[in-house]
């Protein structure tokens, strides 16, 4: 319930104005819809006394009829247009909010969550408040209106045929209702049976060369109709249990016609005198048996939409939970009260007895306290798993450290603004993401409206230059879901691309050059040096070439800082690293070198 | 020439209709397959167009009884016997409303029966059909892209069915109230139906406007959640760069687009209410002037002339309905093109007529001249002659990108060469069903694929006949069975998606143990190069030896154990074979394996593994080939 009154009062407070035309325009609709039947059974009377064959009373009474559908019909309009817009505006000003809240939550919210559900809840979820916003905000108040409206006319006509026409809307209403809670019970039911159909199928899909392997394509189609049959049987029962509730409200509002028919004729009847030759009715009177009849096939489509109502309502009651759970969530790194701006930093960059957890328990760093002077290199080695990662995203804040400080030139990190911390570290990620856009909008994604040139030196640096320009459109070729796909290595090469274009002071590589081939990476080293220059590097790499320009060589495992140093002493320990050395860097280099051998001449066969 | 033909081969995928949103009202092809399928359920399908008949004699009748009823009440007979006769009137009433109730029932069921067979017919023939096509169609269409064909397209066209039988019931109904209007009084009849035209002909022009309106809603809400998702997806970068405050302006940029064409879309679904209002009153009002003009010169029973109003309130219902499903009809029509032209696409690697039953396989493997290229003029594989005995260990060994994957993928037919011919036991691959090599063959992935289901039924996949203690035994012997049993359920345990609460090692050891259970005469294996801890890699090892043993193994190999434990080697280099022998003789050679082999062939012999290979290597080809083509 609560839920439901935050999303009324969302529509109420933005668009007050809106809301109370909308009501006009339901009242409006309402007024011109009861008059109608009044209407036709005041002609009913007219053309049963008018004996003297007198058309120009039914004149006028026809042009209230066309004024009041014309009326009508132009209410409905604005009724239509108001709800439909109103509840079109919420779902805008959901998916604004939602969208700003998503692009702010911290890493630690996005680790938790799939794509999928964030998008279901953008989609479906959005949908279900926009219709009850539309339904529950301002047509439940044309059921009500229409309700009162036609019961008090019909008792103010005559209460005991009224009564009778009346009892039949707490029944239908009542089983309309009921219906439609139990519908939604089996149509959730259905939505579980189709969503586990459904991974079937993603999963033979995804898995096709398995399914191909062990050519189990019976056995996967046996599992997909039993799957299938499931959701096709729970949707039948859905949809008979509909047709069963949407045939019996007909037949009950058929009934109450009847009824209404056969109790009010006989009144009529009872009444019914003729005096001097001119009948004459004391009770009720035909035209008002009439318009009674019109008014039972009024009252058809609010006891409907009562059950709709009913539906909707409990739908976006869930909905509005999962949507507003994300709005309300709070990143915990965020700005602090009075956080500065800090200019462009020199990079001394100190970790002191920093401990970090990802969930509270299992920690993912320990105690790890490092002095890195501006402009020099780290190197971070380690297995996975071993905090190389999560060392490195501790220094932008997409994580704050769970205890201990990670100062950069002397200040907490924290006491930094958001955007100035991260305008200062420029981190080349291990997945790297390409959006749908041009080579050109991807290189200057984090410095829009970057001059030309700059792109391109970049691009140059990264080794991309010569690959862009083989495009079709050059720069300005799309590249991404709609445009040319990429490899592994020319993703990796654009993300470092973007990144030096943003020129900060503090430099993350974090595995950056792992599909790369060895050719290429090595004129990319070449091309960074330069770069590299003056600003403070942090770099996970398994390459021995660039372990071995390392100012610092880090050593992870479990969590801590086992061993520092550069290359020679490191190797002089006889510890992890020279394990490390002998099991992976070398091997990987002296293949590496030989790839890149085989790679030139590969060059030049082409 | 060859080129040219493999070219067309090899560039099918789905994709074709994708940004269709809307089709015609009705095309007529489409129908008439989606009305073959509804009359696969005859039964259903005939007792729907009963119900439906007497819905709407019951319906039609409904006015005319109500109109008997008023006359009577109105112009009694004298001596006021017209009680007994009302009773009479409600007694045919209620007769009329049952027979409503049960027809409305069974029509409305019959329908329900056909339309969610026809969901399932259809998903099922699509099912069925993607299991027919090759690994190279799967190489080039997008997962979620098919899923949205089976999905929501088959929904979009239930949706259709049970709406367009409503719809086309409510126009018959109609034809038959005008035709009732007509037969009772032809001149009040003509009088009422002469707003038709005009309905008819704001329709036409309401829709011209209506379709490029909902076209621009469905594009813009495409547009939306296709930057929403991307944003998503990308929100580290965004975060990593400063850019939120860029991307919402622009994402409310787009959201604010959809907004204005849904606002305009609402303008033009909510005039539709007064002209059907203005019309249904006009129509109301002319009946009233002209027919109680006709009542008072006693033309016309007064009866006659309330069924005539009431008729007039059920006439218009039908069209405003139509008017409104109009674009849905349109949607069914995109989606019915969408879904039969996955229908129709033909499998590439189709099964020949004569296609026989694969014997008992022995083992013998033989390649003989095959070449083979993803793309149109890039070979991948060039010249490749092998011949490996039954019963024999063969590994592949090479750098990245020199065609192993892509040589193991050939014995496993995901794809049919070239040029030159794949030979099990003499008979080559082509001429026996897929499906009875496939059942005595198994490949072992190197990102081993688990299904979202227990253990046990991922490790007995396929083998239904499989016992559990048959499961328990190959687990045993792979190794797997002491981190089995430590899962919460054991055996039963539920593995997320994809295997996600195993490492990668474990999985392995599944996917190890599913091949032992499968019980393959041939095995084509990918040995895992990635994150393995050492104590696994030290089960990996011991399980390797039991499960190559006693089968013809192909191996694309990353452990030294497995490469010298081997038979033959096949040295791979820019997709030729440069050496064959036994790890000795290769030593002795002096060639390239001796120079591999010296550079210390440890675990990571290739670095990133054969995985990323049509990452890479795929791309770098393409280059090649439209370098080429200058």
């Amino acid at each position: 319930m609560r839920v439901l009154l935050r999303i009324l009062g969302l529509v109420y407070r933005k668009y007050p104005y809106r809301i109370a035309a909308g009501y006009v325009a339901v009242l409006g609709a309402a007024g011109t819809a009861l008059v109608i039947p009044r209407v036709l059974g005041t002609s009913v009377n007219q053309v049963l006394e008018s004996g003297d064959g007198d058309l120009s009373q039914l004149y006028t009474l026809a042009l209230v009829l066309l004024l009041a559908g014309a009326g009508r019909g132009l209410f409905r309009l604005a009724e239509n247009y108001i709800a439909e817009g109103l509840s079109q505006r919420l779902a805008y000003d959901l998916r604004n909010a939602y969208y700003a809240k998503l692009q702010h939550l911290s890493f630690a919210f996005h680790d938790r969550q799939t794509t999928g559900s964030l998008m279901s809840r953008a989609t479906a979820d959005v949908e279900g408040l926009r219709n009850f916003a539309n339904m529950g905000g301002i047509r439940a108040v044309f059921v009500l209106v229409m309700f009162f409206g036609i019961g008090a006319v019909m008792l103010y006509t005559d209460w005991k045929l009224g009564l009778i026409g009346l009892a039949f809307v707490p029944i239908l209403g009542f089983r309309s209702i009921s219906t439609s809670v139990t519908l939604r019970r089996i149509w959730l039911h259905v939505q579980e049976l189709t969503g586990q159909m459904v991974a079937v199928l993603q999963e033979n899909l995804i898995g096709n060369r398995v399914v191909r392997a062990f050519a189990a394509e019976e056995y996967e189609k046996r599992k997909f109709r039993a799957s299938h049959r499931k959701v096709t049987d729970a949707r039948y029962r859905a949809e008979r249990k509909w047709a069963g509730n949407f045939a019996t409200l007909n037949f009950g509002f058929i009934l109450a016609t009847g009824v209404i028919l056969w109790v009010g004729g006989q009144d009529v009847l009872a009444g019914r005198a003729v005096v001097n030759g001119e009948v004459q009715y004391t009770g009720l009177d035909p035209g008002e048996l009439t318009s009674f009849l019109f008014y039972m096939g009024l009252l058809t489509m609010p006891v409907r939409m009562l059950g709709w109502m009913v539906n909707n309502a409990s739908r976006a009651a869930s909905c509005g939970q999962r949507i507003f759970e994300i709005l309300d969530a709070d990143s915990p790194v965020r700005d602090m009260p009075g956080a500065r701006n800090t200019g462009r930093v020199q990079g001394r960059v100190v970790f002191d007895r920093v401990s970090f957890s990802y969930n509270g328990m299992i920690p993912a760093l320990k105690d790890v306290s490092v002095e890195v002077e501006p402009g020099q290199m780290v190197a971070l080695l380690g297995r996975p798993g071993s905090g190389k990662t999560t060392f490195a995203h501790l220094l932008p804040r997409f994580y704050d450290v769970t205890s201990g400080s990670l100062s950069i030139d002397g200040v907490d990190v924290r006491e930094f603004t958001l955007d100035s911390l991260r305008d200062n570290v420029g981190i080349v990620q291990q997945d790297v993401f390409i959006h749908s856009a041009t080579v050109r909008e991807n290189i200057a994604y984090g410095q829009v409206g970057a001059p030309l040139e700059r792109v391109t030196d970049a691009a140059r640096i990264a080794q991309m230059h010569d690959f862009i320009e083989s495009l079709p459109k050059q720069f300005d070729s799309p590249i991404g879901e709609r445009g040319v796909s990429l490899s592994g290595g020319q993703k990796q090469r654009l993300s470092i691309a973007r990144t030096i274009l943003r020129d900060p002071p503090i430099l993350i590589l974090d595995d950056s050059t792992s599909s790369i081939d060895a050719y290429t990476e090595h004129r990319l080293q070449e091309a960074m040096e330069a770069v590299l220059k003056g600003r403070t590097t942090f770099i996970i790499t398994h390459r021995l070439s660039a372990i071995r320009k390392a100012d610092m060589i880090l050593v992870f495992q479990g969590g801590q800082i086992v061993e520092r140093g550069v290359h020679d002493e490191l190797m002089a320990l006889n510890g992890h690293y020279r394990e490390l050395y002998e099991s992976q860097l070398r091997p990987q280099e002296e293949t590496a070198l030989h790839e890149a051998k085989l790679a030139a001449q590969r060059g030049a066969d082409l | 020439m060859t080129t040219q033909g493999r070219r067309t081969a090899k560039g099918r995928g789905i994709q074709g209709l994708d940004d269709v949103i809307l089709g015609g009202l009705y095309d007529h092809r489409v129908a008439v397959r989606l009305f073959g399928y509804a009359f696969r359920y005859k039964k259903h399908f005939f007792l729907s167009l009963l119900g439906m008949a007497g819905y709407i004699s019951t319906m039609v009748a409904l006015p005319l009884i109500v109109g008997w009823g008023v006359q009577g009440v109105v112009n009694p007979p004298e001596g006021g016997e017209w009680y007994g006769n009302l009773h009479l009137v409600f007694l045919v009433f209620i007769l009329n409303a049952v027979g409503n109730l049960a027809f409305n029932y069974l029509q409305l069921t019959s329908m329900a029966a056909v339309s969610v067979e026809v969901l399932n017919a259809l998903r099922v023939d699509m099912f069925d059909h993607l299991q027919r096509q090759s690994t190279a169609f799967y190489d080039r269409s997008e997962v979620g892209r098919i899923m949205s064909r089976v999905q929501s397209d088959v929904l979009q066209i239930q949706d259709w069915m049970e709406m367009g039988v409503f719809t086309m019931a409510e126009m018959v109904m109609l034809i038959f109230i005008a035709a009732t209007m007509l037969w009772m009084n032809p001149v009040l009849g003509i009088i009422t139906l002469s707003v038709m035209p005009v309905l008819v002909l704001v329709m036409y022009v309401w829709q011209r406007f209506a379709r490029p309106t909902f076209i621009r809603v469905r594009t813009a809400i495409a547009i939306v959640n296709g930057n929403l998702q991307e944003s998503i997806s990308g929100v580290r970068v965004s975060q990593s760069m400063n850019r939120q405050g860029l991307n919402s302006q622009h994402f409310d940029q787009l959201n604010n687009n959809h907004l204005q064409a849904t606002l305009r879309a609402a303008l033009l679904s909510s005039v539709m209410s007064p002209a059907v209002e203005v019309l249904t009153v006009v129509s109301m009002g002319l009946v009233v002037v002209v027919g109680g003009g006709m009542v008072l010169d006693g033309g016309l029973e007064l009866g006659l002339l309330v069924a005539f109003l009431l008729y007039i309130q059920r006439f218009f219902e039908p069209i405003r309905t139509l008017a409104m499903n109009y674009t849905q009809f349109q949607r069914a029509m995109a989606s019915g093109s969408r879904i039969f032209e996955l229908l129709d696409l033909e499998p590439e690697m189709v099964e020949r007529e004569d296609a026989r039953e694969m014997p008992p396989v022995k083992g013998e493997l033989r390649m003989d001249h095959v070449t083979f290229g993803y793309l149109p003029g890039v070979d991948v594989l060039k010249d490749i002659n092998l011949h490996v005995h039954a019963g024999e260990t063969v590994a592949l060994v090479g750098l990245t990108g020199a065609g192993k994957t892509t040589m193991a993928s050939l014995v496993a037919r995901f794809y049919d060469v070239d040029e030159g011919s794949v030979t099990i036991d003499g008979i080559d691959v082509r001429e026996v069903r897929r499906e009875s090599l496939g059942r005595q063959m198994s490949m072992v992935l190197q990102d081993p694929f688990l299904y979202s289901t227990t253990v046990r039924e991922n490790i007995r996949y396929n083998h239904e006949e499989v016992t559990d203690e048959q499961v328990v035994e190959a687990a045993k012997a792979v190794g797997a069975h002491d981190f089995i049993t430590r899962l919460p359920n054991g055996y039963d345990t539920v593995l997320q998606q994809r295997g996600g609460n195993l490492s990668m090692g474990q999985r392995q050891l599944l996917s190890f143990a599913r091949a032992v259970v499968a019980d393959p005469r041939i095995l084509v294996l990918d040995e895992a190069t990635a994150n393995i801890d050492s104590q696994t890699e030290h089960i990996i090892q011991e399980a390797l030896e039991v499960i190559l043993q006693g089968r013809t193994s192909i191996v694309i190999a990353h452990r030294l154990s497995t490469i010298t434990g081997a038979d033959k080697i096949v040295v791979l280099e820019l997709g030729r074979i440069k050496e064959v022998g036994t790890h000795q003789e290769l030593l002795a050679q002096g060639g390239l394996y001796a120079e591999l082999f010296a550079m210390n062939f440890g675990e990571t012999f290739s670095g990133n593994g054969a995985l990323d290979y049509t990452e890479t290597v795929g791309a770098e080809q393409l280059r090649g080939a439209t370098g080429r083509d200058d």
